[in-house]
C-alpha cells in the first residue's frame, strides 16, 4: 500500500509539473505561426481537468502516505497509527511530518491557482496564473527530495545527494509528465507539419531531460548502491536494473519517433503520425512501470547498505593477471586492441560505412569475451559479503579455538599448511597466512562452510554457526596480519602497516573506552605481568606529563589474569595508564609478540605496541630487557616521527589486501 | 545446493537488522567492571527523536534503564538512556530508530556487568 501511495504520489505531481512544462516548452511555441492546432483556451482546458483531478489524486495518495508512514514510525496498527497523538509526532516532530505540511500547504496554493485559472476570462492572464502554477508545481515536486534516502546522509554528501536528486525529479517529471501532453497534440494535429514541429520541440525537452535524469541518477546509484556486487546481489539493486531496462526502453521509443517518424510527418505522410502518437502512448505505459519501481525503491533498503548476495557462479578479478604475467599482458593487449576497434567503429559510422563499424563493433565484442574469459574466477553466493563480526579481539579469541579444535591438525599451528595430519593427505593444504591475505572474505566463508570439491578440505557449516565462522575469518585475518608484525621492530619504518584489532577497556573510575575511539593519537599498549613488569610500569608512570605533552593515549593491560586494584598502589600514579580488560585482549594481542609464527609459547610476559593516528601498528618491543634500554630513549623520537605523520589513507576497518 | 543458498540467505537477514547499529558503549557483547552510567549507541544516520527507543533489560526481562531515552541534541546519529546501579550479570540491549529518511532499524546485543 505504501508503495502505490508513494507511486500515485509521484506519478501526479509529475503530471502536475509536466503538463504545464508541455504547455509552455511544446504547445505554445509550436502553434505559434503555421495553422491553429488547438486554440489557447483549449489547452487551459485540457490542463484544468488534468490538473484538478492529478491534484486531487496527490493529496488522496499524500494523506494515505502519511497514514501508513505514521504506522510504520510507531510499529502500531493502522488504526491506532492515526490517533491524534501520533499524527501529532509525526507531523510536528519529524523531518518527513514537517515536510508532509509544507508540500499540503503547497498543494493547496495549487488549488488556489487553478480556481483562478479557471475563472479567469481573460486570455492574457491565464499564462501568468499558469507560470505562477509552473513554481509552485515545480517546488512541490522537488521538495519530495527531502522524503527519500537522500535525507539521511550527512555534511556535504548529504547536498550532493539532495540537489542531484531535486534535478532528477524536474527532469523527470519534464519529460514523463510532458509526454500525455504529447499524445494529446498528436490526436489532434493539423495540418502534419504542426504534428512534427511538436515532435522535434519535444526531442529538444527530451534530450536535456534524459542528460540530467542519467547524470543525476548515476550520482544517486553511487552514493546509494555503490558497488557492481551490490547491483546484482541485492533487491535494491536488481531494482534499478529493472529501472534502467524501463528507461533504455523509453530511449529507444523516443529516438525512433526523433530521428525516424518526426522526419516522415514532416513529409505528410499520416501512418508516420499514427505510429509517433503510438510510440508516445507507448512510452507513457512504461514510464508509469517506472514511477512504480520508483514507488518500491524508496521503500526499499539501498543495496550500499544490505549484504549482497552474488547470483552468477563467476565474477571477473584482478587476480588471474597478478598471478600469471601472460594473463596481464593479453588483456592489456586486448584492452588496447578494443581501443582501435572503437576508433574504427567511429570513423566507420562518421563516414557512414556500416561494414567498417559493424567489423569495429565485432572486435570490441571479441576482445571483450577474451579479457572476461581470461579474468573470470569462480564466485559464490557469498563471495561479497562483508562480516557481521568486527575485526576485534571478542570475536579473534573465540576465532582461535575454533581454529585449534577444527583446522590446525592440518593447516598448522600458523596456518602454513604444515600440520601433523598434512603428511597423510592426498594433497597439500593451503598456506591459510597467503589466503587469507589474497582472497575475499567471503570466499573464505564459501569454503570453510562448504568445503572445496576435489580436494581433502570439508565443509564445517553442519558444525559451526555463520556467526562462529565469521569469527574464525577473522582470527585468520589477525593470523596474516600477525606474520605481517614479526618484522616490527622497536623503530617506526614505513613498510606495511599491521591492522590492529579493536578492544575495549575501562580505567578506574572512567567509563568504558575501545581502543578505536583513541584515534587519532598515537597509543601505546602495553601487555604487563606482575611483578616482572614493575619496574618498567614505574618507569612509564614516571613519563605521565611528557605522554600528555606528547599526546599519546597510554593502556597498560595486565597478561596473566585481570588487573587488581592493588596494581595501581605498587606501581604509584599508574592509573592514567593502567586498564582492565577482558582475558581475550591478551590472547588476542599475543599473537602480535611471537617472534616465530609457529610457536605460540614464545610469547614474552611483557610486551609494548606503538599505534599510528591511524590505528595501525607500527613498532613493538618485545621483553623486559629491550623496554628497558634503547626503547625507553627512543620511543619518544619514534612517537614524534607518527605525530609528524599526515593522516591519510585507509582505516584498518577499511584496510583490505 | 538449495542448502548452501538457503544458508546465504538467512545470514543476509541477520546480517541486515544490525547493519545501522555504528557503535556503543559499554560495547557490544562487551564486559563492564564498573556499572555505567549510562548506555551510549551511535547509529550510522541521523535519528528521529520522537521514534527512536532503547530498553535494556536484565536476565529476567525486566526493564532496568531509567526510562529516558533520548536523542543527542548536536550529534543527532547518538541515542543513549541513563542506567540505575547495575547488579553484576547478563544485560540485554533492545533498540529501535527511525532515520530522517523514514526507514525503521531495530536489533539487540548483550553486554556483561562483571562482579
Amino acid at each position: 500500500m505504501l508503495v502505490a501511495a508513494r507511486a500515485v504520489h509521484f506519478a501526479s505531481a509529475m503530471l502536475l509539473f509536466g503538463e504545464l512544462v508541455f504547455i509552455f516548452a511544446v504547445a505554445r511555441p509550436a502553434s505559434r505561426g503555421a495553422g491553429r492546432v488547438a486554440s489557447a483556451g483549449d489547452i487551459y482546458r485540457r490542463y484544468l481537468r488534468i490538473g484538478a483531478w492529478s491534484l486531487a489524486a496527490s493529496i488522496v495518495s499524500g494523506l494515505l502516505w502519511l497514514a501508513v508512514e505514521a504506522a510504520v514510525m510507531s510499529g502500531a496498527p493502522l488504526s491506532q497509527a492515526i490517533s491524534r497523538d501520533n499524527l501529532g509526532l509525526v507531523l510536528g516532530r519529524t523531518v518527513f511530518g514537517r515536510l508532509w505540511i509544507l508540500r499540503f500547504g503547497l498543494a493547496v496554493a495549487l488549488a488556489a491557482l487553478l480556481v483562478a485559472m479557471a475563472r479567469s476570462d481573460d486570455n492574457r492572464r491565464k499564462p501568468r496564473i499558469a507560470m505562477g502554477a509552473l513554481v509552485v508545481a515545480a517546488v512541490y515536486l522537488a521538495a519530495s527530495a527531502w522524503a527519500g534516502h537522500a535525507a539521511a546522509g550527512q555534511g556535504r554528501e548529504r547536498d550532493i545527494q539532495l540537489s542531484s536528486d531535486v534535478i532528477h525529479l524536474l527532469a523527470a517529471g519534464a519529460w514523463l509528465g510532458a509526454l500525455p501532453g504529447l499524445v494529446w497534440w498528436l490526436g489532434r494535429a493539423q495540418p502534419l507539419d504542426a504534428a512534427a514541429r511538436a515532435t522535434r520541440r519535444f526531442s529538444t525537452l527530451g534530450a536535456i531531460s534524459v542528460g540530467a535524469l542519467v547524470s543525476t541518477g548515476a550520482t544517486n546509484a553511487w552514493f546509494l548502491v555503490g558497488t557492481v556486487p551490490a547491483l546484482f546481489g541485492t533487491e535494491y539493486g536488481r531494482l534499478l536494473l529493472a529501472k534502467l531496462a524501463l528507461f533504455a526502453a523509453m530511449l529507444v521509443l523516443a529516438a525512433a519517433n526523433r530521428w525516424s517518424l518526426a522526419p516522415r510527418v514532416g513529409g505528410d505522410d499520416r501512418r508516420a503520425l499514427n505510429l509517433l502518437r503510438r510510440n508516445a502512448i507507448l512510452e507513457v505505459v512504461v514510464g508509469a512501470l517506472l514511477v512504480t519501481i520508483v514507488g518500491l525503491l524508496g521503500v526499499s533498503i539501498p543495496g550500499a547498505h544490505q549484504p549482497p548476495v552474488w547470483p552468477f557462479d563467476h565474477t571477473l578479478s584482478w587476480q588471474p593477471a597478478q598471478r600469471l604475467a601472460w594473463v596481464g599482458a593479453i588483456a592489456a593487449a586486448a584492452a588496447t586492441l578494443a581501443c582501435v576497434a572503437a576508433g574504427v567503429a567511429f570513423e566507420g559510422a562518421r563516414r557512414q560505412r556500416p561494414r567498417l563499424w559493424i567489423a569495429g563493433l565485432i572486435c570490441i565484442a571479441a576482445t571483450a569475451a577474451i579479457s572476461a574469459w581470461l579474468l573470470a574466477v569462480p564466485a559464490y553466493p557469498t563471495t561479497y559479503l562483508v562480516s557481521p563480526v568486527p575485526y576485534a579481539a571478542d570475536s579473534i579469541a573465540p576465532g582461535a579455538a575454533l581454529y585449534d579444535r577444527s583446522c590446525s591438525a592440518c593447516h598448522g599451528v600458523g596456518g602454513h599448511g604444515d600440520g601433523p595430519a598434512a603428511a597423510s593427505l592426498p594433497s597439500k593444504p593451503s598456506n591459510l597466512a597467503e589466503h587469507a591475505a589474497r582472497h575475499r572474505p567471503g570466499e573464505l566463508f564459501w569454503w570453510i562452510a562448504h568445503g572445496i570439491p576435489g580436494t581433502p578440505m570439508p565443509g564445517f557449516a553442519s558444525q559451526m554457526s555463520d556467526v562462529e565462522i565469521w569469527k574464525l575469518i577473522q582470527f585468520l585475518r589477525a593470523q596474516s596480519e600477525a606474520e605481517d608484525a614479526m618484522n616490527l621492530t622497536t623503530s617506526v619504518e614505513p613498510r606495511r602497516p599491521v591492522a590492529t584489532p579493536d578492544f575495549a577497556f575501562e580505567r578506574a573510575g572512567k567509563a568504558q573506552e575501545t581502543v578505536r575511539q583513541q584515534r587519532p593519537h598515537v597509543t601505546l599498549v602495553v601487555l604487563y605481568t606482575m611483578p616482572s613488569s614493575l619496574p618498567r610500569l614505574r618507569a612509564l608512570a614516571a613519563q605521565e606529563r611528557a605522554f600528555a605533552q606528547a599526546d599519546v593515549r597510554v593502556i597498560a593491560i595486565r597478561m596473566d589474569t585481570s588487573a587488581t586494584p592493588a596494581d595501581s598502589e605498587t606501581v604509584h600514579d599508574g592509573e592514567f595508564m593502567l586498564a582492565i580488560a577482558a582475558p581475550r585482549v591478551a590472547t588476542a594481542y599475543g599473537m602480535f609478540a611471537h617472534k616465530r609464527i609457529e610457536s605460540r609459547d614464545d610469547a614474552p610476559t611483557h610486551v609494548e605496541f606503538l599505534f599510528d593516528r591511524q590505528g595501525y601498528l607500527r613498532a613493538r618491543s618485545l621483553g623486559i630487557r629491550d623496554a628497558a634500554s634503547a626503547w625507553i630513549s627512543g620511543m619518544f623520537a619514534q612517537i614524534k616521527l607518527l605525530n609528524d605523520e599526515p593522516l591519510d589513507g585507509q582505516s584498518p576497518e577499511e584496510h583490505a589486501h | 545446493m538449495l542448502l548452501a543458498f538457503a544458508s546465504a540467505v538467512t545470514l543476509v537477514s541477520v546480517a541486515g537488522a544490525h547493519a545501522f547499529l555504528d557503535h556503543a558503549t559499554p560495547a557490544v557483547g562487551s564486559a563492564v567492571h564498573a556499572s555505567p552510567g549510562d548506555l551510549k549507541l551511535w547509529f550510522t544516520q541521523e535519528l528521529e527523536p520522537a521514534f527512536s527507543t532503547v530498553r535494556v533489560l536484565d536476565k529476567s526481562g525486566t526493564r532496568v534503564d531509567k526510562g529516558n531515552p533520548k536523542v543527542d541534541g548536536a550529534d543527532r546519529t547518538l541515542l543513549s538512556v541513563s542506567l540505575p546501579r547495575l547488579e553484576p550479570g547478563t544485560y540485554r540491549v533492545v533498540w529501535r530508530v527511525l532515520s530522517v529518511d523514514t526507514h525503521v532499524t531495530e536489533g539487540d546485543f548483550t553486554f556483561d556487568v562483571a562482579p
